[in-house]
């Protein structure tokens, strides 16, 4: 309730605001990883959360229910990834030229989409949005109860998921090999294990992931799907992979830093009402900070065999 | 010696293909209508003056059986292209010109056609066969303003732009007017989404602004406008809040977005209750209607070189009423939202307070300012 | 036929005095029909899905493409307009990606660029000549800066190009639209614009009202970034230091000052493209006055093959499909969304060259076995042919199938219309697989074939006859192709194909 002193309310809100900006990006960037991290360069992400969140509507509408419009949104990340890893991996096409294409046909294909489901221009119609999770007894804590009194489930599945990548990548075979298909494919391959399913594995996962960030952003956070409506955060989510030096956990924290940065720009304004001539600049301001954190912080090294389309060796 | 048959086979192939396209195709395009509509950028679906200038066409097509084309460009270089095509095919009775950023262009083109009749909205074009329709946003967002000042319980009320721009700056200005008005010294907060399509932005702003104790917000940012009114939605059915919260719509009647049965559409008949206050009616369709009705009467010829002004007087502007909207004398052509039972009962003292307003400012006896006037 | 005979005889010394020859020999090059062939094959291809994509969503096909055409052909001035900044960008993501660096951002140079433009254009006072070259290369120095500071961002301390370019870019649109709402604003009008350039900084349009002089800027841009890249020091170094940045420094360049460099010069590029906007269309900066520039310019460039002159014709060829998609909108209605979906799907067919092989490979194949085998080998071919039209159908009735869910039947509906997208899939999985002659293939077409009957089933519930006929045919003849291959010839040598 709102009893508590109202700027203890706003900080309480900019963690909230911080999660929810974050839980795309932090999707998205994971999914981002395990495909640069398998050797394949994902900048289609962007195409593949407009098609996961567009999915996610259009699946909500026909079945009736967001739970299976989630996975429906999955599903068709991953296979939009699909299309992205057969380019890559199986034609050994440029990793950049398919990504950029993949960007392309996802803006268009859910515009044009809104027609095919329904024979709108440029806004869906409402649907049902997933539930959120309230916590009753935190509910009315001044500050938490804000911050996390009521979140979507799948700010929830963001923790789980940023826990599960990171066991999978570091403590299961199938990490390493997909830590080997990116680094050092030709022992992967000499091990007997193929590199190309091992890299295909990791395309369609970011896919997935990718669909379920925009997913959230579509039936978690809102309730529509609205053309173009991921307005970069694709792109975004790229740059907190980079940010997060392509590991899972840096990807987590990057994210938030994004997302809290992004929560700042709101918050500036309300307590300093004379800015509101400086609203664009003070917009800059969390690009700014992300460039000079980048900057102070360390070099970026991305996996060594990123971009390199493996050949097997032939022997004649 | 075959590959170079093959080429010469190909070339031929080539020129004759494009010879038929640019000489034969044209006749194969459909007859054209007589009225031409181009839309600003960022197309339909924007639930504000592209919408609103393609249910004018519609509804001219409905009532008047006047069919037309139209054009989304999504570039500020492409508007002049699509001009000259349409004022060179010569079969338009009007071309209508949708948003504001089209001026330059037209100013160009009509310039170059002078006998062909345009019609633009939203900013003003000096040639003899331009018809310009202006608005007056402030004054219809005084009311608003006003209302809102006399409904705020906290004593703050908030305002979400799509954009730091001139535009919204009338919006804005008028607002914060009008709230001031009724409500003299009552705390304001103004933000911008930076974004037209950015349904995140808008809720975070929502969110932030109700947090930090604003109880209505008023929005003018297009569909990431939409997103403020989910964050009141959340707040209201988490009953996170002890106050009333309220939201105000633009353009066209929005109170039914915050109906439960907000998923139904537009059309719907929605009930009570709503957290939708009012809306401030813009009503750039009536523009677009009226230009092609005074087209199809022969009266547009005389009068183009003129500017028309939509304001409260002549109900290019209102607010809506507790679900209604009030009877202007504008022609009669919007959908109008009646439901069955209102969807609000705001008490008489009230709507006469505004209703007043309304009179002064059409009176003169007030007047509202169109820019940022604080700070 | 003299002229062949002796073009026979001397071929060699013929090639340096006859530009047909060249040209002659360029074509019989393998590998330039190769990618001749799979270029025009990614442009059918492409088209051929979005064909399917308006049948969907109910167009006219043939009047989209052939309006799309006609304005691709008869509007050239507009064409070679629109693809004026491209041009830019493209050379400026191209020049970065031969140093290896992945220039994200032109978007934002190409705004620092326009805006300096506008400034001197409209505050300083010169002479015609030295005012535009003025107002160009403020512009352009002010890209420069904008590129150099990432670049040395990345070589002096390791930041990623890919973050720092991005941020600026969104940094670079932001600050601009301040400037212009407030310190730049023309306080004589509403609009928030920048005032109108003077005319001395006008550049000349050369054909009608759009093509100006930043065409000819921009081949000669072309002609330089080809000549720096191959023919200087400079863009030797900066090719070594793309292939191996440690090898180049053992062989004594200095990376850092070459990463800078290719940045700043890239940015200096894509400030040059904001610049000639200006000051040859534009005449004065308003927010919002060009949108996606910069990632069409990633886009140009990766289709170009980061290729001075790739990126020449993948910029003429995404300004037609601009100017004949406006056509396509103005006449037959459809979207620009469209060329969107068209310019997507040829950049993912581009990528995928060895596509080609497989699929020529898969051709080879099915003629010698129709040759040896005819009967066995149609039949076959026949069921390929199936799943793919199955694939086609599927997909068409998906997508006019909206209109039985609006008439009130919206749970069968949903049911037929998610069958229908599976059976698409399948069908089009189904499809790869027996090309690749796995008998997979053949259960898969099966299975589509009884999902058809049940979409028929559904569709006689809802009440729909066409799509209860169209099933049931498709269902059947799917059906009879599987028995066909499956018991009349069993001999059919389903996996031998298999070669992957």
């Amino acid at each position: 309730m709102q009893t508590g002193d109202p700027m203890l309310e706003l900080m309480g809100w900019l963690l909230k605001a911080t999660l929810q900006m974050a839980t795309p990006l932090v999707l998205t960037a994971l999914g981002g990883m395990f495909s640069e991290r398998t050797g394949v360069v994902n900048i289609g992400l962007e195409g593949m959360m407009l098609v996961g969140a567009f999915s996610a509507v259009a699946g909500t509408y026909y079945v009736g229910s967001p739970w299976l419009g989630l996975i429906i949104a999955v599903i068709a990340g991953g296979a939009l990834a699909g299309a992205h890893a057969i380019v890559c991996v199986k034609f050994k096409g440029n990793h950049i030229v398919s990504g950029t294409g993949i960007i392309l046909f996802g803006l268009g294909s859910t515009t044009l989409g809104l027609q095919v489901v329904w024979g709108k221009q440029g806004l869906s119609d409402s649907v049902e949005r997933i539930p959120e999770v309230v916590i009753p007894q935190l509910r009315d804590v001044p500050m938490l109860g804000t911050a996390f009194g009521s979140l979507s489930p799948i700010i929830y599945f963001m923790f789980i998921i940023t826990a599960l990548s990171w066991y999978v990548l570091y403590r299961t075979p199938f990490g390493l090999r997909m830590r080997a298909a990116g680094e050092d494919p030709s022992t992967l391959d000499a091990a007997g294990v193929s590199v190309e399913w091992t890299r295909i594995v990791g395309v369609v996962l970011s896919g997935a992931l990718a669909g379920l960030g925009g997913a959230y952003l579509s039936i978690g956070f809102e309730n529509a799907f609205g053309k173009g409506m991921t307005a970069g955060k694709g792109f975004i989510a790229l740059a907190a992979l980079i940010f997060g030096n392509w590991t899972p956990i840096g990807c987590f924290l990057a994210g938030l830093f994004f997302g809290f940065v992004t929560g700042l720009q709101f918050i500036f304004p309300i307590l300093i009402p004379e800015l509101v001539t400086l609203t664009n600049l003070v917009k800059i301001l969390p690009y700014a900070l992300v460039i000079v954190a980048l900057a102070g912080i360390r070099r970026s090294i991305p996996p060594k065999g990123i971009a390199v389309p493996y050949e097997k060796e032939v022997r004649v | 010696m075959e590959q170079r048959t093959t080429a010469i086979i190909l070339i031929v192939i080539i020129v004759v293909g494009v010879g038929a396209v640019v000489f034969l195709g044209p006749s194969l395009f459909p007859a054209p209508p007589r009225v031409a509509l181009i839309l600003g950028t960022g197309g339909r679906g924007d639930l504000s003056f592209n919408d609103a200038s393609y249910a004018g066409a519609m509804n001219a097509r409905n009532e008047l059986g006047w069919n037309f084309d139209v054009a989304e460009p999504d570039q500020i270089a492409e508007f002049e292209g699509l001009l000259r095509d349409y004022a060179a095919a010569g079969t338009y009775d009007v071309i209508i010109s949708g948003s504001f950023d089209q001026a330059d262009a037209l100013a160009l083109v009509a310039a170059d056609f002078p006998n062909q009749t345009f019609a633009i909205v939203d900013n003003v074009v000096v040639a003899p066969n331009v018809r310009s329709c202006v608005f007056t946003e402030n004054e219809g967002s005084a009311l608003v303003g006003a209302l809102a000042g006399l409904m705020t319980q906290t004593g703050h009320v908030g305002f979400v732009g799509g954009e730091d721009m001139w535009l919204i700056h009338r919006f804005a200005a008028g607002y914060v007017w009008g709230a001031n008005y009724t409500n003299p010294g009552v705390n304001f907060t103004v933000q911008y989404t930076g974004s037209w399509i950015d349904t995140a932005i808008g809720q975070n702003l929502g969110d932030a602004m109700f947090t930090a104790g604003a109880d209505i917000i008023y929005t003018a940012a297009g569909r990431s406008g939409l997103g403020a009114w989910t964050s009141a939605r959340n707040r209201i059915t988490g009953a996170t809040n002890t106050t009333p919260l309220w939201m105000i719509g633009v353009d066209s009647p929005m109170m039914w977005y915050g109906c439960d049965t907000y998923d139904q559409g537009p059309g719907y008949a929605h009930t009570a209750p709503t957290f939708g206050l009012t809306s401030m009616l813009k009503r750039v369709d009536s523009a677009v209607f009226e230009v092609i009705e005074d087209v199809m009467n022969g009266d547009l010829d005389s009068t183009t070189g003129s500017i028309f002004a939509y304001n409260l007087e002549n109900g290019g502007h209102d607010w809506e009423i507790n679900g209604y909207i009030p009877y202007s004398n504008v022609t009669d052509v919007y959908t109008l939202t009646e439901y069955d039972s209102p969807l609000l009962t705001l008490s008489q003292s009230i709507v006469d307070t505004i209703q007043d307003l309304k009179a002064d400012i059409i009176a003169g006896t007030v007047t509202v300012p169109d820019t940022i006037y604080w700070t | 036929m003299s002229e062949q005979s002796r073009e026979g005889r001397h071929e060699n010394e013929k090639a340096r005095f006859n530009p047909i020859n060249n040209i002659m020999r360029m074509v019989s090059d393998p590998s330039f029909q190769k990618t001749a062939i799979w270029s025009t094959g990614s442009i059918i291809l492409a088209l051929v899905v979005v064909s399917v994509l308006m049948m969907m969503t109910g167009y006219n096909v043939g009047l989209a493409f052939l309006t799309l055409l006609w304005g691709a052909i008869t509007q050239f001035d507009r064409v070679l307009f629109f693809a004026t900044p491209l041009i830019f960008t493209g050379l400026s993501v191209a020049l970065a990606f031969k140093c290896g660096l992945f220039n994200i951002g032109p978007e934002g140079q190409v705004y620092m660029g326009a805006i300096g433009a506008a400034i001197v254009g409209y505050l300083v006072s010169l002479p015609i000549v030295l005012h535009q070259f003025t107002a160009l290369l403020f512009g352009t120095f002010l890209g420069f800066l904008y590129g150099l500071l990432p670049g040395i961002l990345k070589a002096y301390r390791g930041t990623h190009e890919v973050v720092t370019t991005m941020m600026m870019s969104y940094s670079a649109i932001l600050f601009t639209a301040w400037l212009v709402t407030y310190p730049l604003k023309d306080t004589t009008q509403a609009l928030d614009r920048t005032p109108p350039i003077l005319v001395t900084a006008e550049l000349p349009k050369l054909i009608g009202s759009f093509l100006n002089f930043s065409l000819i800027l921009a081949i000669l841009a072309v002609i330089a970034v080809d000549y720096l890249i191959n023919k200087t020091v400079l863009g030797y170094e900066m090719r070594a230091v793309g292939q191996n940045p440690d090898a180049a420094e053992t062989a004594g360049i200095n990376p850092k000052k070459n990463i800078a460099l290719a940045l700043g010069i890239a940015g200096a590029l894509a400030g040059m493209g904001g610049s000639g906007e200006i000051l040859g269309y534009h005449h004065l900066f308003q927010d919002n006055w060009s949108v996606g520039l910069g990632w069409d310019g990633i886009t140009v460039a990766v289709l170009g093959n980061n290729n001075p002159w790739g990126v020449l014709a993948a910029a003429i060829f995404f300004g037609a499909l601009r100017a004949g998609g406006l056509q396509m909108q103005r006449i037959a209605g459809v979207p620009l969304e469209m060329v969107r979906v068209i310019q997507g799907l040829i950049v993912l067919f581009v990528a995928a060259p060895r596509a080609i092989d497989w699929l020529s490979k898969r051709g080879v194949d099915y003629a010698t076995w129709l040759k040896t085998d005819r009967v066995p080998a149609s039949v076959h071919l026949a069921t390929s042919f199936m799943a793919g039209a199955s694939a086609i159908v599927c997909l068409s009735v998906f997508g006019s199938y909206s209109a039985m869910i609006e008439a009130g039947i919206p749970g069968v509906g949903g049911i037929v219309a998610l069958l229908l997208f599976l059976t698409s899939l399948v069908s089009i999985y189904a499809l790869i697989e027996l090309l690749m002659r796995k008998p997979r293939g053949l259960r898969l077409v099966a299975f589509a074939a009884i999902v058809w009957l049940l979409v028929a089933a559904l569709g006689y519930i809802a009440g729909s006859m066409l799509i209860v006929w169209q099933s049931l045919v498709i269902g059947m003849v799917s059906f009879l192709l599987v028995v066909l291959v499956e018991r009349v010839f069993p001999e059919t040598p389903l996996d031998l194909g298999g070669d992957n």
